[in-house]
């Protein structure tokens, strides 16, 4: 019974001593770290918190995270993704924040918790590292000489890339454009006036066009082929075009009668002028719906007439007395030249 | 084809022809002072086979000038005032029974004349209208079983008034295209209304002399057709008619929203007969667009449908003649 006893208790010491090396001999390969580049620095200055674990590959660790700060006044600029390399004993994880403060003053950085997993064990463990110290000096005054002290510097003027001006340029493009198909709309649709006007080129005089479309008739010999009908049709078109550019009279959409009824009124146009113009249309009336045989001397006298009446009333330009003037003098300078 | 015509020949003819207009204008100015415009549009249709609406308003010499011309004319003559209560057997006729005879007779209405005057058409109810357009159209009527053709010539004279649209059944569009053409009866000028006044106070109103007979007519009408129209108007017609249903086509695009409805071919045709029958009355043996232009207005003026768009516009069936008129060519 004794021995039963005493050999059990002999086991249970043995397991304690076991166990209790094993834990000690495990947490004495796992190292955790924490470093500043330096303990002083200026205000607004910028260093590196270091963080290092140090663990066979056979545990797990875990960082302290931090997002903006890592102590009140010890901002966070940048952090570091964690770095992973070979250690003799496993694996080495080291990690950075880059770290400002706008603060002077003495700063501690409490100890920063890791925890370790044991996933063989199935538990977890912290280690913590050791505070760190710094200080943070202001820039000191020299009171002695005033014009030291200067007001803060504006801030630095960065140069504008592409980049940034490409969305502001591309809005501005935008709404010009934008307002141009406004305004096409609304000279369109609003004021009923043509968004795209051609321009025109000078129109050509109406005895100018009277005339060499008479010319192509006379050349065409309609009458002297027997197309008499043709002939009156086609020469009266030619004068009813005439009057109707020359005088803005709808000749073409009037009856003899009513050209006739128009010119009553013109009284630039000779007694003599329009009774001939009658006598033409209405022959051409007789002729083109009547089936009126006409003598050849008829015919030419017809065209005659329709030549006379273009030329009698066509517009001429006259010239101003500044357009003489220079025409004058440049006929003295071409004459200067020439005796010269 | 083209048919050979002497132009000279036929107008030497048709000057002969047509001397009785000018004693026709003398008669009937005896009794009408001033509405030329009346009285051609009555030879017109008295010389083109085509019945002639009047329109107008009262004491206008309507039914006067109607009178005057079947006085002209020695040809039978009857007058229906249209009522409402009309009814078609008072127009056209019909059977009554004899105890004398025991049989059924036909009683002719007074349309079995030359010239019926329809006074104020649109107060009567649609059957009567219909049984009248019917006997227009077909220049026969059918009285129980048995069909009368009418005699040549037959001319229906109608009038409306324009005003007092109360109590009236206006002509619907397909009757009333039956008519070759409607007249619009204005006001007299100040002069001739003074002579009309004159004239009524000496009561002394002269009487026509009948210088005419029914083959005379029937006569004049078969010069009428003869009248030479040239191939270049026989297109302005069509032009002019297609303008009406197709503007656009014409440079009219602001039309097309107007015109519910454009002239039928009947239209055409009556345009070319009118034209023909206005070249007689001028003595010509041509028609010249002068005579189409003429006879334009009152061919197409009810031939033309507007739509709601052109009545608020105050747009009416002149306006778009006249705008059709100064955009097509003339040839």
């Amino acid at each position: 019974m004794n021995n039963c006893f005493i050999k059990k208790l002999l086991l249970i010491t043995f397991l304690s001593v076991l166990i209790l090396f094993i834990a000690i001999s495990t947490k004495a390969q796992v190292t955790v770290e924490a470093r500043i580049d330096t303990n002083v620095m200026l205000i607004g200055d910028q260093t590196r918190v270091w963080l290092e674990a140090q663990f066979p590959d056979s545990l797990m660790v875990s960082f302290p995270a931090f997002s903006d700060t890592i102590i009140k006044n010890l901002e966070i600029l940048d952090i570091s993704p964690i770095d992973t390399t070979l250690a003799d004993n496993g694996l080495r994880l080291l990690q950075s924040y880059l770290v400002t403060s706008f603060d002077s003053g003495f700063y501690i950085i409490p100890p920063m918790d890791f925890i370790i997993g044991f996933p063989k064990a199935g538990r977890i463990d912290t280690l913590h590292t050791v505070p760190l110290y710094f200080q943070v000096w202001t820039m000191p005054l020299d009171t002695i000489n005033r014009e030291s002290i200067a007001d803060i510097k504006k801030p630095i003027e960065a140069p504008l890339t592409l980049q940034e001006v490409l969305p502001f340029a591309g809005a501005g493009f935008g709404i010009l454009l934008l307002a141009f198909v406004a305004y096409l709309l609304f000279m369109r649709f609003v004021r009923k006036k043509p968004v795209l006007v051609k321009s025109e080129k000078p129109k050509e005089p109406a005895h100018l066009i009277a005339l060499r479309n008479l010319d192509l008739l006379s050349n065409e010999k309609l009458w002297q082929k027997g197309l008499v009908k043709e002939y009156y049709s086609q020469l009266t078109d030619v004068v009813r075009t005439y009057i109707e550019d020359r005088f803005e009279i709808p000749a073409m959409e009037s009856t003899t009668d009513q050209i006739m009824e128009s010119f009553r009124k013109e009284a630039s146009l000779e007694k003599n002028l329009k009774d001939d113009l009658f006598d033409l249309l209405v022959r051409a009336d007789f002729v083109k719906f009547a089936k009126a045989t006409t003598l050849a001397n008829e015919n030419e006298q017809s065209l005659r007439f329709a030549y006379s009446f273009v030329d009698k009333t066509k517009i001429t330009e006259v010239l101003r007395d500044g357009d003489e003037e220079e025409n004058v003098e440049t006929a003295k300078e071409t004459s200067t030249a020439k005796t010269k | 084809m083209s048919e050979i015509v002497d132009i000279k020949e036929l107008n030497e003819r048709i000057q002969k022809e047509s001397a009785f207009v000018d004693m026709v204008n003398i008669e009937m100015n005896k009794v009408i002072v001033g509405q030329k415009h009346l009285v051609e549009s009555l030879l017109i249709g008295l010389l083109s086979d085509g019945h002639v609406l009047l329109e107008g308003l009262p004491g206008l010499a309507k039914t006067l000038a109607i009178n005057t011309l079947a006085k002209i004319v020695d040809a039978g003559f009857s007058r229906i005032q249209f009522t409402p209560d009309l009814l078609p057997a008072d127009v056209i006729g019909t059977m009554i029974y004899s105890q004398k005879k025991e049989e059924f007779t036909v009683k002719k209405g007074p349309i079995f004349n030359n010239f019926v005057l329809a006074d104020e058409i649109n107060r009567a109810p649609a059957k009567v209208q219909s049984a009248l357009l019917e006997a227009m159209q077909e220049k026969q009527v059918t009285i129980g079983d048995q069909t009368f053709k009418l005699d040549k010539p037959f001319l229906v004279l109608a009038t409306q008034n324009p005003i007092e649209q109360e109590g009236t059944y206006p002509l619907p569009e397909a009757q009333v295209d039956r008519f070759m053409l409607k007249t619009i009866i204005n006001y007299p000028k100040r002069e001739e209304e003074l002579l009309i006044v004159r004239e009524n106070m000496a009561r002394n109103f002269p009487e026509p002399t009948t210088i005419l007979k029914t083959e005379d007519i029937l006569k004049a009408r078969d010069v009428v057709k003869e009248v030479y129209m040239d191939e270049k108007i026989e297109k302005y017609i069509v032009d002019i008619v297609f303008a009406t249903r197709y503007p656009d086509e014409y440079g009219l695009p602001h039309l097309k929203e107007m015109i519910s409805f454009g002239g039928s071919p009947r239209a055409s045709i009556n345009l070319s007969k009118a034209s023909k029958a206005y070249a007689f009355i001028k003595r010509r043996g041509y028609v010249i667009p002068e005579d189409v232009r003429a006879v334009c207005h009152d061919v197409l003026r009810h031939r033309i449908g507007l739509t709601y768009q052109a009545e608020a516009e105050n747009m009416t069936s002149e306006d778009i003649i006249n705008e059709i008129l100064n955009a097509v060519e003339v040839p």
